[in-house]
This record gives structure tokens, sequence and C-alpha cells, in this order.
């Protein structure tokens, strides 16, 4: 997710041969909803993201977050999967009444 | 020791160099030093030991080819510095959720120009979601 238009998401996508889903939030709609806007972040001065990862379970909660303070670092991958591990590992949460 | 401090300098911009423009190369040299850690000191460590005995060779034997070579090592090492130690740095925020919470409503568009609508606490499958600088 990047405030990147679709067509630039696209041509990356592309380029990365990847199969993730990219998704546009040019407005910066949820990166204010998650504290995660970078005003002014970008060489032209447009606002961008912090760096971040969440993982999601199938409830929509928030299970594993990483973030640095540079914007260079990224979770490894193996911090990645322990991460997914955990999430299986779960006790099944009793249902909202 | 002038031949030794222009080897490590030289090392280092070169996995440098390398990884430049790298698209996530975990098998590169030096790859998972400049995407993994924090500072990247067993990058940094070699260049200021080289450019430290650089200076010391300098010291011991002055001549202007030597002094431009080392103060091109110097003004490669300061470079180097202020961009890992410095220049990356992200200003300090707070994140408005934490582990536990929901994630937010959305409704946006993917790559395609399709609509992905996501309501908060409703069932779904489980995601990682990765929010990034952007291409430019």
């Amino acid at each position: 997710m990047s405030v990147d238009p679709p067509e630039a998401s696209r041509r990356l996508k592309q380029r990365l041969n990847s199969r993730f889903t990219f998704l546009s939030d040019p407005d910066g709609v949820l990166l204010d909803r998650l504290g995660i806007r970078h005003r002014a972040g970008r060489p032209d001065g447009a606002d961008i993201a912090y760096p971040t990862a969440l993982l999601v379970d199938a409830r929509g909660t928030v299970r594993w977050i990483f973030q640095s303070d540079t914007y260079r670092q990224r979770a490894r991958p193996q911090q990645v999967f322990q991460a997914i591990a955990a999430l299986d590992a779960l006790p099944a949460e009793p249902a909202p009444r | 020791m002038l031949a030794l401090s222009v080897l490590l300098v030289a090392a280092v911009i070169a996995v440098l160099a390398a990884n430049l423009g790298s698209q996530g190369d975990e098998l590169r040299f030096g790859y998972q030093q400049l995407v993994h850690a924090r500072v990247p000191w067993l990058l940094l460590l070699p260049l200021w030991v080289g450019c430290a005995l650089g200076i010391a060779s300098l010291l011991r034997r002055r001549g202007l080819w030597r002094g431009m070579l080392v103060g091109a090592e110097g003004l490669l090492t300061a470079l180097v510095s202020w961009y890992f130690l410095w220049f990356s740095f992200l200003p300090a925020h707070t994140l408005a959720l934490e582990v536990g919470d929901p994630l937010p409503s959305y409704a946006l568009v993917d790559q395609d120009g399709v609509l992905r609508r996501m309501q908060a606490s409703t069932p779904r499958e489980p995601a990682l979601y990765i929010f990034y600088r952007g291409d430019w």
C-alpha cells in the first residue's frame, strides 16, 4: 500500500513480477487512521507512508507490527514468517456477542 | 598502509554500488546489512578503519597525490556515514494503533483501478499489509 496512483502501482507490480495486491491511498486516508503519514517525506515534498508492516488475522485484528526509525530497515523474512506462524498458533477467539 | 586503506574503502563503496537499485535480492553481498540492519555497522566500520589508515598514512608521508586520495576517501566516508547515521532516519511519530486493535475500515483502489473495501472487524483472509514509501 502506498500513495502512488494505480498506474504507478501496476508498473511496479509488473516490474517486481509480484502476486501481491497493490492498494493506492493517494489522499493518505488510511495513513491518517494509522498515524503513519510522513509529511513531505518524498523528495518533491509530497506526503508518503512511514514504512510499516501489519499482520491482520481473520477477524481483522492487528496481530503483529513492524516499524523502524529508519526508512532503510525492513522486517526480515523470518520475522514475518514467525509472526504468521504465531497467528496460526493462536487459540480461536470467542465470537462477538 | 595506504594500499590497505584504499582496499577497504573501495570494497565498501563497491558493495554499496552493487546494491544500488537492487530489487530485493537477499543473496546479494551486503544486502542484509543495507536492508535489515538498523545501522549497517559491518559496512561502516571497515569504511572508518580504511579512512583512518589513509589519514595515518598521510601523516607519515605527505604528498599531493596521497593527499588527494585520502581526501577523496574522507569525503566518501563522510557522505556514507551521514546517509546511514542521519539522513535515512525518520522523524519521530506515534502509531495510532497497537497489536490487538482492529485494522480500520478502508475503501481503496488496487493497481487495476478496482475498488477494494474492507470493514473493520469483519471476517476475512489473514493478510500482511506492507506500507511502503512509493516508487519514484
